[in-house]
């Protein structure tokens, strides 16, 4: 019996007492995750997040304790702010994936135009950050290179120098231009994840229009426009609406 | 006897329905799920007719239609049979189960028995409701007589002078208050004072609500002892014991038996028998009431009817349930074997998993066991060993798996939980097997036989899970700042404009700078030269020959660098000749211009010329750059 509260008295004391900084809190979460105590392990996960501090994998084991709870919404919402901060990350899409299956909804994806998925791809591969460290190095690169272009006598090494300086320019141009869009999609958050269990989407903001379909928690809706408490969303096979602004939370 | 009788007849005659059955079944594929019910069309009053539902899968939780107007004999009783073909290396499995009631119409007409349902795979499915036409045959209130060949039922009989207190039925319940799925018996007590003898069984209760079994198995040898009831002395005979396991919670009641007895009644003379202790058994004088000597003894039929029996069925508590309950209720042990752990691959391994105690054995579904997804494991072979003894259902069911591991490697057999409702603790119990580990050698082709085992095999996918939190945490961050947009981010990127702008400016300058100099060098070229041609002149003039011919060699020498922009430690003879050759010189000029320069060095070293030769080379140096100039200029 003795033995029994001792033990606990340490659980206890690594899960909540003792964690103080945001590395401890983990490392916490982490061991309640391990030991299968998926509360505790939310509970001190979203302790980081309410210091201020996030990081992809944060949000990653944050929805893995979501979902290993029955709490399949909040799950899918704290992946997407993973994917978010880190969309190529393999663990975060098949967790994300296994989630959605778990959801009522199953939405037919409409295909978007082969340019725009190019370019959503393109700026998938990367996280914002990448991608600012990326322009840097281009841009040093390219104006390096133009530097050796004025410099440099022999035509032959002039010539390289042109052709390279002015691609990897053209480049960084590119990339600033992804990246600016990315952070602005970032900023934005119009995107949000369903937490009300039964919606139905109405074809004005009011509730006595009429009924278009019904859409159920966990699934995942684009913001087009907001009037008062109400939100235009969009849902992947392209069907639009008007819902409260309260049945959703933004990724 | 007659019962007996009719019953084994049933059954015979059920059996090559249901194989017949189980064939059509079995060869149907695995894809569709049929669930039929068959029975006759039409049935006369009093005679026992079958009906089956067959199932062509492996199915659970078969909910019998509720029967009216019909008695149930004996069912459900389930069969199942597998039929495992193998062509050409490949094997095909299917399985029938079936379910069995024998029922007796009770009344003339047409009835419908609702349809049965059954679960298979999670879905339920509902089979075809029956339609049965019943046929009065005559039999009336006492159809079982019909086969009877003894006269003396065709007899008119007088009414009988037997009060109830002379004969009478009872039944013995061993337990009123029970939980779902636990054991009780019913004893239906024959109580006599007088000479009796037993016709047969009219009506069994339908125990509707219960699974039941009869545990009397020699219906001739009834258990026999004296009785004193309110200070009369009965003989007891127990006709009838059943072990009933309830399947509905509730108030339920069990319907009276009823019985047809013959009993004799002493009219005028006695018996000579009378005194015999052995004549005097009321259940053997029976035998001999058609010989001569009992004359004096009449017949009289009676049909005798029990108290019915009330009982109250429980819920099993659902507070602590394990989810892998499933609906076993008794008094358990449990034993597991495997016939071998370590052999080749395709040999046969057989694993046992035995439940005995006492119990509704008969209910026990098979376990749900996880073997080696590499074994191939048929569908066991349910053997029962049950014993329906006077005490109750007692013995063991065995399940009986064929395991053929296919490929190499060692194995676990995991712990199988069995979980039941354990009485005598009232509460759940679960009991695990051993756990198993098979070593799995590579066996020879030869003995692989039909099985081809170069075919690749699809990766079977046990489970769906997430995958693994992340361990380590890096880039742990202030919500909401990014490298991107932050100063430092800024300052990174546009430092390299910046001292690219810097750089070209400065290039630029440097430049002009450089081109400027040149030029002025150029222009002034002549102006130095003639300038030092003139402090030559001068020295000339004094006679000084070592600083005169300085002066010249440093006019021509600076000549050619001014105008050339040459520094003067890259000059020579052959960048001089060359440089000149370049701006395309006249070549007598130029071998004039060199030849003077090396005699001025020459001359420089070597003192001791004479004045004219000096003057000449003066007139040469002027003459030469006046020349190249002029030839520099077109």
């Amino acid at each position: 019996m003795r033995r029994i509260i001792v033990t606990l008295c340490m659980l206890f004391s690594v899960f909540a007492i003792k964690a103080q900084s945001p590395e401890e809190l983990i490392a916490g979460g982490n061991k309640a995750y391990s030991l299968g105590q998926y509360e505790a392990a939310i509970s001190l996960y979203n302790k980081v997040l309410e210091k201020g501090f996030d990081s992809p994998s944060l949000y990653y084991n944050l929805g893995n304790a979501f979902f290993k709870n029955n709490q399949i919404p909040s799950a899918i919402l704290s992946f997407e702010k993973s994917l978010k901060l880190d969309p190529n990350n393999a663990d975060t899409r098949y967790n994300l994936a296994v989630a959605n299956s778990r959801i009522t909804d199953k939405i037919e994806k409409v295909p978007e135009l082969f340019y725009k998925r190019w370019w959503s791809s393109v700026k998938n591969i990367f996280a914002l950050d990448s991608l600012a460290v990326l322009m840097i190095i281009l841009a040093a690169t390219g104006l390096i290179l133009a530097g050796l272009y004025l410099a440099a006598r022999r035509t032959l090494i002039r010539r390289i120098a042109f052709w390279s300086s002015s691609s990897l320019l053209i480049l960084a141009c590119i990339i600033t231009g992804l990246a600016l869009d990315k952070s602005k999609q970032i900023r934005q958050k119009n995107e949000g994840i369903l937490f009300t269990p039964t919606v139905t989407v109405k074809s004005s903001p009011d509730p006595s229009s009429i009924d278009l379909f019904v859409i159920h928690e966990g699934t995942k809706v684009n913001i087009q426009d907001s009037i008062g408490s109400w939100i235009e969303v969009k849902i992947a096979n392209g069907s639009q609406g008007w819902i409260q602004s309260t049945d959703i939370r933004k990724i | 006897m007659n019962l007996k009788k009719s019953f084994s007849y049933t059954i015979r005659g059920v059996i090559p329905v249901m194989l017949l059955l189980m064939l059509f079944s079995a060869g149907d594929g695995v894809a569709q799920v049929r669930f039929e019910a068959s029975a006759p069309s039409q049935v006369g009053t009093g005679q026992a007719f079958r009906i089956s539902y067959s199932v062509n899968q492996e199915a659970k939780g078969f909910i019998m239609p509720e029967i009216r107007n019909f008695d149930v004999l004996t069912g459900p009783s389930q069969s199942s049979s597998s039929n495992i073909s193998m062509i050409n290396g490949r094997v095909t499995q299917s399985v029938s189960y079936t379910y069995t009631f024998v029922l007796q119409a009770q009344k003339a007409g047409t009835y419908t028995i609702p349809p049965a349902s059954i679960t298979v795979d999670g879905k339920k499915y509902q089979s075809n409701s029956l339609t049965i036409q019943v046929i009065d045959q005559g039999g009336g209130q006492q159809p079982r007589q019909q086969p009877n060949n003894r006269q003396r039922n065709t007899q008119p009989r007088p009414s009988g002078s037997i009060s109830e207190n002379d004969v009478f039925l009872r039944a013995h319940i061993s337990k009123s208050d029970l939980q779902l799925g636990e054991q009780a018996i019913i004893t239906y007590k024959l109580y006599t004072r007088i000479p009796l003898s037993l016709q047969g069984i009219d009506k069994i209760p339908a125990n509707t609500g219960f699974w039941s079994q009869d545990l009397l198995k020699d219906k001739d040898k009834y258990v026999q002892y004296d009785e004193v009831i309110g200070g009369s002395k009965y003989m007891v005979a127990e006709i009838r014991k059943v072990a009933i396991f309830p399947q509905q919670t509730g108030k339920l009641t069990i319907d009276p038996l009823q019985v047809d007895v013959v009993a004799q009644v002493a009219v005028q003379t006695k018996s000579p028998f009378e005194d015999d202790p052995f004549f005097n058994d009321p259940f053997f004088k029976g035998f001999f009431d058609n010989s001569p000597f009992t004359s004096s003894v009449q017949n009289v039929q009676k049909s005798l009817k029990s108290n019915s029996v009330t009982v109250s069925v429980a819920s099993l508590p659902s507070a602590g349930r394990p989810i892998d309950f499933t609906g076993a209720v008794g008094n358990f042990n449990l034993k597991s074997s495997l016939s071998l752990n370590h052999v080749k691959t395709n040999d046969a391994i057989t694993y046992k998993f035995t439940i005995s105690g006492n119990g509704n054995l008969n209910l026990i579904e098979k376990p749900n066991i996880a073997f080696p997804p590499d074994f191939e494991v048929y569908d066991p072979k349910i053997i029962d060993n049950i014993n329906a003894t006077t005490s109750g259902i007692s013995g063991s069911r065995t399940f009986e798996y064929l395991l053929i591991p296919r490929v190499p490697g060692d194995f676990t057999i995991k712990a199988v939980p069995f979980t039941y409702y354990n009485l005598s603790k009232r509460s759940y119990s679960t009991l695990m097997t051993e756990e198993y580990s098979v070593k799995v050698d590579k066996g020879d082709a030869s003995t692989a036989g039909l099985v081809t085992t170069n075919a690749k095999e699809d990766i079977k996918y046990i489970g769906n899970d997430i995958r693994y939190i992340h361990h380590n945490i890096n880039g742990l961050r202030v919500t909401g700042t990014s490298f991107f947009g932050s100063w430092l981010f800024w300052l990174l990127f546009l430092l390299p404009f910046l001292l690219f702008a810097v750089f070209v400016i400065v290039w630029r300058k440097q430049l002009q700078l450089r081109s400027n100099t040149g030029l002025m060098r150029t222009r002034k070229a002549t102006k130095v030269s003639t300038a030092r041609l003139k402090k030559a002149k001068a020295f000339l003039d004094q006679k000084k020959q070592e600083p005169f011919y300085e002066e010249v060699s440093q006019a021509l020498w600076g000549y050619i660098s001014d105008k050339f922009n040459i520094p003067l430690s890259e000059l020579s003879l052959e960048t001089a000749q060359e440089s000149l050759q370049q701006r395309n010189v006249d070549e007598t000029i130029i071998n004039r211009f060199i030849e003077n320069l090396e005699h001025c060095e020459f001359a420089r070293f070597a003192p001791g010329d004479k004045e004219a030769i000096m003057h000449s080379t003066y007139d040469e140096a002027l003459k030469n750059i006046s020349e190249t100039e002029q030839q520099l200029k077109q």
